[in-house]
């Protein structure tokens, strides 16, 4: 009985939404990285499932039904790409050099470290996308030949460090304009980044999810180049 | 009903994301080109914005709570994951400050030249 009420889809369903919530609620009391929803949620689900013995592919049963909105949530980043792009039309050469520079460099420095650390061919893929939004990253992790989950967990904790350290480094460097912070947010630390941004002020939020998009799709243009990198050195 | 149909807008872009995912020879996740192809028709005003955006902003907004499942995955490599977490972090850590500081530095850069060179321009055409 214990084993059909696990499979039942909507016990995954269910788990997903229940620690998630909870993850909301404490997050807003206390603003802990541990108590962002995704990642409070993730961890939890993971210690119940092992605390119940309850497998992965049960707790799938539902949780499909969750990822499944993903697609669609990434085609609807769109309609930020819509309303901000005057930002875009009226800046676009420092906006797209910058983020250009910024993937390059990402690129260059994932696979240095990679080979420093003697990572393999595997851990790049999985780390290369991971500056962008998880549902492109996913993608990109995935047709790479990475661990699409170990790049979930990467691109989340990317995303809460860069919202953490972002202003600091910006008053250290000396980068006060807010387009500049708010498209470095979006190009070094995607969704997670542009909460902090929209703290920060109206142009940096909007600069921001801007940015998210444009460094996705940047990426992912860049992805045949990873590819052949990956096929060079490892 | 509004909400039924703003869905099928949405999942119409996705479906033909990932039909053109699959027919392309690159890989470019179908989402990525199911965003494309909306961009496109709300800039070119084939689609409406209100067509699509209540849905669309509910979903973007509450993103983070469809990704659970997949970091659940990790399970499967908590093995892997407690060899290299020290590399793991290293690599973030480095990564992300060089990214934050390049790009921020460049945009700025880029912007206040080229801000200066419209001033200069305006000084020329008051003269």
């Amino acid at each position: 009985m214990f084993e059909s009420f696990v499979n039942d889809p909507f016990f995954g369903i269910f788990l997903t939404l229940f620690f998630y919530l909870i993850g909301l609620k404490l997050h807003q009391r206390w603003k802990l990285a541990i108590f962002t929803p995704l990642i409070f949620a993730i961890i939890c689900v993971i210690i119940f499932l092992l605390v119940f013995n309850i497998p992965q592919t049960a707790y799938d049963n539902g949780g499909q039904f969750v990822s499944i909105w993903v697609t669609p949530a990434t085609v609807c980043l769109a309609i930020k790409l819509e309303k901000n792009y005057q930002y875009l039309k009226e800046n676009y050469i420092p906006i797209l050099t910058g983020i250009i520079s910024g993937v390059l460099l990402h690129t260059v420095l994932i696979l240095a470290l990679c080979l420093l650390l003697s990572f393999n061919g595997d851990l790049f893929a999985t780390l290369y996308p991971k500056s962008i939004t998880t549902a492109i990253a996913v993608g990109v992790s995935e047709s790479l030949g990475g661990l699409e989950s170990l790049t979930v967990a990467v691109v989340v904790f990317t995303g809460i460090l860069g919202a953490a350290i972002g202003p600091g480094l910006f008053k250290m460097m000396k980068i006060n304009d807010p387009v500049a912070q708010g498209i470095a947010l979006g190009a070094g630390a995607h969704a997670m980044g542009t909460t902090k941004a929209i703290e920060m002020g109206e142009i940096q939020g909007a600069m921001s999810s801007l940015s998210i998009v444009v460094t996705g799709l940047t990426v992912v243009l860049v992805s045949p180049v990873a590819e052949i990198l990956l096929n060079v050195f490892f | 009903m509004k909400y039924i149909k703003q869905i099928f807008w949405i999942f119409l872009f996705a479906l033909a994301g990932e039909a053109l995912s699959l027919l392309i020879p690159i890989a470019i996740p179908g989402s990525v080109i199911g965003m494309v192809l909306l961009f496109f028709a709300l800039h070119f005003g084939w689609l409406k914005m209100e067509k699509v955006a209540d849905v669309g902003s509910f979903l973007t907004d509450n993103m983070a709570i469809f990704f659970v499942p997949a970091g659940v995955g990790l399970m499967a490599h908590l093995d892997i994951l407690a060899s290299i977490w020290g590399r793991l972090l290293f690599i973030i850590v480095i990564s992300l400050i060089a990214v934050l500081t390049l790009v921020g530095t460049i945009v700025q850069h880029a912007k206040n030249k080229a801000e200066k060179s419209v001033s200069v321009k305006e000084v020329e055409e008051n003269v």
